[in-house]
């Protein structure tokens, strides 16, 4: 194999660890290589960087819908609060002309059409509206997703006779299932006593990747986290569960890592194999 | 498109799911740079920059995806925005940074680097960015760009990165990289 390709395979991870051991040796004791070296890895991270750049330009051309999130939000509460107004203004509107038709309350007047025969004074639009009362406000304000509490109660509390009306057809915020579907998780809230709470970690990170005596390994000194490994290459998590003890662990390529909080002592990472503690610890993780 | 199917042309390569991801899940991972003192625009960056961690990671074959996407891809933001945070923390409190990656800060080299793998062509420049950054084999890229065989993929790879090589110390010599 040639200079280069060696350079190349080692650079892209492509050696076996015997060979990336013998190579490193080589590069030890040869400054022309490792100036070699340096030079490949210079114009392979171009490379990778104007990949990166050409994605991101392509997704940054990506229409989002005006704006982003937080005018989305105004948008959802100005059209929110316009639906509101027309809804009080369309229940207010019926109720004011049914009053003057007729006397009776909604109540007695559905009573009445279950026992009765029409009342012969009344029209029959009048009547078969009156019949159908079909308003749920509450429904159709929660249907739009707009939070107006006060609004929706004023509505609730009415029990004026109301004709069909036409919900609104107003043009919301669509969210993901995911961002329902997380809102309704989190409006979860444990109700036993001593449920393990997930917190997100304060614990400060840092990490060595030069140190070979501690290829992947793990030590809290001062409160503070020092995760020995190539934690570069991939991205890592600290998840803190606080339940009847204060447990932290990493998670890190797909496997869970307990972490003991003992002071200065440097601890290689076994990564837990229980399947139960596994279980539970995706939960947490995904909530 | 389901879960499944937008992983899977992801994985090979389809750059239209990796925008259909990125619509619709915009609001969902800027809110969380937003909400925990990031402004829109960095949001937009580091939503961009998880995105492209993410396509790398699957095109690359080794990501098994065992949550759904939404869910990976949230993650990646907020261990990018963590890292954020704590780096401005650590500019703001005078520390120097200890970033091992090449410093492509200089927006002068940037440039001229970037003008080189435009001299390269459409066609080198894809079998770089696919072997180096997607990470694909020959065979693949031999497969995606019509080549005859893996052994004229290889050399196409080969002869493509010493141009660039010869392009790049054109423009510098090795010690303007190496100070």
């Amino acid at each position: 194999m040639s200079n280069f390709e060696h350079i190349d395979d080692y650079l892209t991870n492509r050696l076996n660890p015997q060979e990336k051991a013998d190579f490193e040796k080589q590069l030890e004791a040869d400054g022309s290589l490792r100036a070699d070296v340096e030079f490949q890895k210079l114009t392979i991270d171009a490379i990778k960087h104007a990949r990166m750049v050409e994605l991101k330009t392509m997704l940054n051309n990506v229409p989002v819908g005006g704006g982003g999130f937080s005018t989305g939000l105004t948008a959802a509460k100005i059209a929110g609060g316009v639906a509101s107004v027309a809804l009080i203004g369309s229940i207010a509107y019926f109720s004011l002309r049914d009053s003057k038709i007729t006397e009776s309350t909604p109540s007695e007047v559905k009573t009445e059409e279950a026992i009765n025969p029409v009342n012969p004074g009344a029209t029959s639009s009048d009547t078969v509206t009156n019949s159908t009362t079909v308003i749920e406000p509450s429904k159709s304000v929660e249907q739009q997703d707009v939070p107006a509490p006060s609004e929706k109660e004023e509505v609730k509390t009415q029990d004026q006779p109301v004709t069909p009306f036409k919900e609104p057809k107003i043009d919301v915020m669509d969210l993901s299932d995911e961002v329902t579907s997380e809102n309704k998780k989190k409006e979860i809230t444990p109700t036993e006593n001593n449920k393990p709470e997930i917190t997100p970690s304060r614990i400060e990170v840092n990490t060595d990747a030069s140190n070979k005596k501690y290829p992947f390994h793990y030590q809290f000194s001062n409160g503070k986290l020092l995760l020995y490994g190539s934690f570069d290459k991939g991205l890592y998590e600290i998840l803190e569960i606080n339940g009847n003890s204060h447990n932290v662990f990493l998670f890190y390529q797909e496997n869970y890592y307990l972490l003991e909080e003992k002071e200065n002592t440097t601890s290689p990472l076994v990564p837990v194999k229980d399947p139960v503690l596994l279980k539970k610890l995706k939960e947490y993780r995904t909530r | 498109m389901n879960e499944k199917e937008i992983f899977e042309r992801i994985q090979k390569g389809d750059e239209k799911a990796l925008e259909f991801i990125y619509k619709k899940y915009y609001r969902m991972m800027t809110k969380l740079v937003i909400t925990n003192s990031g402004t829109e625009d960095e949001a937009r960056d580091v939503y961009q920059d998880a995105l492209v961690v993410f396509w790398q990671k699957a095109r690359s074959g080794n990501l098994v995806l065992t949550s759904k996407i939404s869910t990976y891809v949230y993650s990646i933001c907020q261990n990018l925005w963590r890292k954020e945070l704590e780096r401005k923390k650590r500019l703001s409190s005078e520390e120097k940074d200890t970033a091992q990656t090449m410093d492509m800060d200089s927006p002068e080299r940037e440039k001229i680097i970037a003008k080189c793998l435009e001299q390269l062509g459409e066609t080198c420049r894809k079998v770089l960015m696919y072997y180096y950054f997607d990470e694909m084999s020959m065979q693949e890229i031999a497969d995606k760009l019509g080549f005859a065989n893996t052994d004229t993929a290889k050399t196409k790879k080969y002869k493509c990165k010493q141009k660039f090589d010869e392009l790049v110390k054109s423009q510098y010599s090795e010690q303007d990289f190496l100070d």
